[in-house]
């Protein structure tokens, strides 16, 4: 038998039936371990001993509060003969009295109406041409491809119309790029790392504000490549027709959690939406 | 169980007052366990319930109903202790750990020794050990279920769990019997 006894964690292992082939076999030859073990088995039953219930009536009075919380009160029969209301009605389509996401929503929307507001005086505060490829671009639905916003701009465009088409065209060639940024628990530090690696990139995937609002939605280009990001653009609606194609995408851990950002042009900027993994819930937001 | 779950997704009330009932019992002994009183196990229970039914729209069915109702569940029993840590400590409820005979001479005599050894122990613990704890021996859960419901990898689930049992050993144990055979140090 082995001089050194089993630790507290290959007991523990032992007990739910994990142990190692050589703390099995150390257990089969060691009483002291073997104690170990017997006592922390008599610790867990005891954990195991029943929890007593609470009273019938407690128990009806708590499941009735939360159903009536969810789905409000139940009607009387005379109610639904009457046919006042529909018998069912699904859960989170209800009015709530204070939903949680109600805050981080209008914080959200907030910030986005911040950016959009800034982009229009950018907008406002350029060339003409700018001014009326922007509203062409508001008028034209998202929706639509780039060649039939190419073809829109050029029928009233001219040259900064063809200019606008092939930036368009070779910004979508070029995948966003792939960044990991770490682990990060402040906007701004987010804001400066997408600021550099915007700047460091800008000579690839830069897009001039006139192309940003002429070209084809961001899930158009890059869908396959970005994750969330119907999520993102969602998270910059108040941006509208405003939202370029995607600038960059980033990798990080938002505050423990894994999360992406995803970078959209701008008219004079851009706009980053830190969505999480998987659930793709909007963390967070930030603008140049 | 998934399509109860379904149907009260759906706002069937009666598929949702079933599957609340069906579930309140063992969301009920986790929040006793956890919290370690009745008063502040039915407070977190009722909260639990609430947050299950909102939060229902929002459940995508890749956990199990009863994972994902745990890990309300361990959440309501963590937030009431908060609660309870920020209220003047009165009476036997409060966070702290006090005298077996203490808490015997409250309940009645047949509340039972062994509940009153339990909770004393598991108030001893901190709470993340004693839900990892909690999770494995009262309800079952593996490591990967409980590492879900507490949001922690699953390595550090096995390590909590070992470190919380061997801390209620010598709580929980009647005279643990002293046992050398001389093959190395004495446990």
């Amino acid at each position: 038998m082995s001089a050194a006894h089993l630790d507290d964690q290959a007991i523990s292992d032992a007990l739910d039936g994990q142990a190692s082939d050589l703390a099995r076999e150390h257990l089969a030859s060691c009483i002291t371990c073997r104690g170990a073990l017997e006592r922390m088995e008599h610790a867990a039953a005891a954990l195991r001993s029943p929890v007593p219930s609470p009273s019938s009536e407690l128990i009806d009075a708590a499941i009735d509060r939360a159903v009536v919380a969810g789905l409000g009160p139940a009607m009387t029969p005379e109610e639904v003969a009457a046919g006042k209301g529909a018998a069912v009605a699904a859960l989170g389509r209800r009015r709530r009295e204070r939903p949680q996401w109600l805050l981080p929503a209008v914080g959200v929307a907030a910030a986005v109406a911040v950016v959009a507001g800034a982009v229009g005086l950018l907008g406002h505060g350029s060339t003409t041409n700018r001014a009326s490829s922007t509203n062409r671009a508001s008028s034209t639905n998202r929706a639509s491809s780039a060649s039939a916003t190419t073809a829109a701009s050029a029928g009233s465009g001219g040259g900064s119309a063809s200019a606008s088409a092939s930036a368009t065209t070779a910004a979508s060639a070029r995948p966003p790029i792939v960044e990991d940024l770490g682990d990060q628990t402040d906007a701004t530090a987010v804001a400066a790392a997408l600021r550099r690696l915007l700047g460091g990139a800008s000579a690839a995937t830069s897009v001039p504000a006139s192309v940003a609002t002429t070209s084809s939605p961001p899930g158009a280009q890059a869908s396959d490549q970005v994750p969330c990001l119907v999520a993102a653009e969602a998270a910059t609606a108040p941006a509208g027709d405003l939202l370029g194609p995607v600038r960059l995408h980033a990798t990080l851990r938002w505050r423990g959690r894994p999360a992406d950002a995803v970078v959209f042009a701008v008219p004079g900027g851009w706009v980053g939406v830190i969505v999480a993994d998987g659930t793709c819930t909007t963390l967070g937001l930030v603008a140049r | 169980m998934e399509e109860l779950v379904a149907a009260a997704r759906r706002g069937d009330r009666l598929a949702l007052d079933q599957l609340l009932r069906r579930h309140y019992e063992p969301l009920h002994a986790v929040c006793r366990r956890l919290t370690g009183n009745d008063a502040d196990a039915l407070d977190a229970t009722q909260d639990a319930l609430l947050a299950v039914v909102r939060g229902l729209p929002r459940f995508d069915g890749r956990s199990r109903f009863a994972t994902w109702a745990y890990r309300i569940a361990v959440n309501a029993s963590l937030d009431e202790i908060r609660r309870r840590r920020r209220r003047p400590a009165v009476g036997l409820d409060a966070e702290v750990s006090t005298d077996a005979r203490d808490d015997r001479r409250c309940l009645a005599p047949d509340a039972g020794a062994d509940r009153v050894d339990v909770d004393r122990a598991l108030r001893r613990l901190a709470p993340e050990f004693r839900a990892a704890v909690v999770l494995r021996d009262l309800c079952g859960l593996d490591y990967a279920e409980i590492a879900e419901v507490l949001q922690i990898p699953p390595g550090t689930v096995r390590s909590r769990i070992a470190r919380g049992r061997a801390a209620l050993v010598p709580l929980l144990a009647d005279r643990p019997p002293e046992v050398v055979d001389g093959g190395g140090e004495p446990r």
